[in-house]
């Protein structure tokens, strides 16, 4: 193989794994935001995306665990996303943690000064 | 609701609208069409140079890479970035933009260098040197990754996006000592073949043709490849916002089912205090 012929494979073989990356964490992502999309579109009849696009075909319960669950799942496979680090996993609410944090109370929690 | 209905919005807005993924789409097969084409004229219709023979058709490669990476990509992100450290102009728009135009330049600049060295082997016998030329595009290969760096570190997106912009600007002052470089000192490296201080074509005829397609097929190239990139930073950005709306709302479900923290023990369970009762 010549200079020029390397030259050629290398530019054209990088720019094309690149373009092909790029298609595919763009279709990845798309397919995570359907999921969230699918679950508000199928409580929320008449929500429509203002360009009028396609959303997903294919109608998910209103159930926000559903949306957590098929989110989860399709951004667990998002590179993107993947870098900023796993998701911590949940603990169960703890209401003295409104007032730990700069959260605004939570309804039926008592405050600090109430108590 | 209402907050969920706008994420709606939101992630339709990210994904791109009909017209703008059409105009991608038409980008990216006229980037493709440019790119054959050039090809097929750089490696069997162009005639080989006199003094360096076939190797002359590395230049219908090189220096299109190189134009994208140091002109296209970097001069876009710096761009971007003082539209967006602008306050009247300031948007997360520019900084995805700047973005997106340095990871497409670092790409580029990669590929100026590794052809680069494909051409220096055979003509200075050496794959690499460290005159002004080269030393400084690598520089500038390492400032647009420490770039890409800088934006993985935690902070807020308002946060993020102004080190970011600050870096990107920071990096752009390598761009024209980079440019000048091979005016300003003696260097192993070529001056410009186009743009050199007297802006004359040192090429001609169908080389000069084949040069002007491999412009234009691979400033087609980046710039689908930043509308693509665009799309999928501002995807990841109203995901990962709405997981964090999705979990607040998940904890304020939670504290709406666990009774209040100062109720009664009845029987081993809390019983809630009767509404109106203070609270």
């Amino acid at each position: 193989m010549s200079y020029v012929d390397a030259g050629y494979a290398v530019a054209l073989g990088a720019l094309g794994l690149y373009a092909f990356s790029l298609v595919l964490r763009n279709r990845r992502l798309q397919a995570a935001a359907r999921a969230w999309q699918g679950d508000v579109g199928a409580g929320d009849a008449g929500v429509v995306a203002p360009d009028g696009a396609c959303l997903d075909g294919d109608a998910r319960p209103h159930d926000s665990e559903s949306a957590v669950r098929s989110g989860a799942a399709a951004l667990s496979s998002v590179p993107v996303l993947q870098s900023r680090g796993p998701t911590p996993a949940r603990k169960p609410f703890d209401a003295s943690d409104a007032e730990r944090t700069d959260l605004p109370s939570a309804p039926g929690a008592v405050s600090p000064g109430e108590r | 609701m209402s907050s969920r209905m706008s994420s709606v919005a939101t992630v339709s807005g990210a994904a791109g609208s009909r017209s703008l993924r059409n105009t991608t789409r038409a980008i990216g097969v006229a980037a493709l069409v440019a790119t054959v084409a050039t090809v097929i004229l750089g490696l069997w219709v162009t005639p080989p140079a006199k003094v360096q023979g076939t190797l002359v058709r590395l230049l219908y490669i090189h220096p299109p890479v190189a134009w994208v990476a140091l002109y296209c990509s970097f001069g876009l992100a710096a761009l971007s970035s003082f539209l967006y450290l602008w306050r009247r102009t300031r948007s997360l728009f520019w900084d995805r933009l700047g973005a997106s135009a340095v990871e497409v330049g670092v790409v580029f600049t990669g590929l100026t260098l590794v052809t680069g060295s494909l051409w220096g082997r055979p003509t200075w016998g050496v794959w690499w040197t460290w005159t002004a030329r080269l030393t400084s595009t690598a520089l500038l290969f390492v400032l647009y990754i420490g770039y890409m760096a800088l934006r993985r570190v935690p902070a807020t997106q308002e946060v993020r996006a102004r080190r970011s912009a600050v870096a990107a600007l920071v990096a752009f002052v390598d761009v024209p000592i980079v440019s000048f470089s091979v005016d300003w000192w003696q260097t192993l490296h070529q001056r410009g073949t186009v743009l050199n201080p007297g802006l004359t074509l040192k090429v001609h005829g169908s080389m000069a043709w084949t040069m002007a397609l491999g412009f234009v097929a691979m400033t087609l190239v980046f710039a689908w490849m930043v509308l693509v990139r665009y799309r999928i930073e501002a995807l990841g950005d109203v995901i990962s916002d709405n997981e964090l709306e999705v979990s607040l709302a998940e904890r304020w479900s939670e504290a709406e089912q666990v009774p209040a923290a100062g109720a009664p023990l009845v029987g081993g369970e809390r019983v809630p205090e009767p509404a109106g009762s203070g609270r």
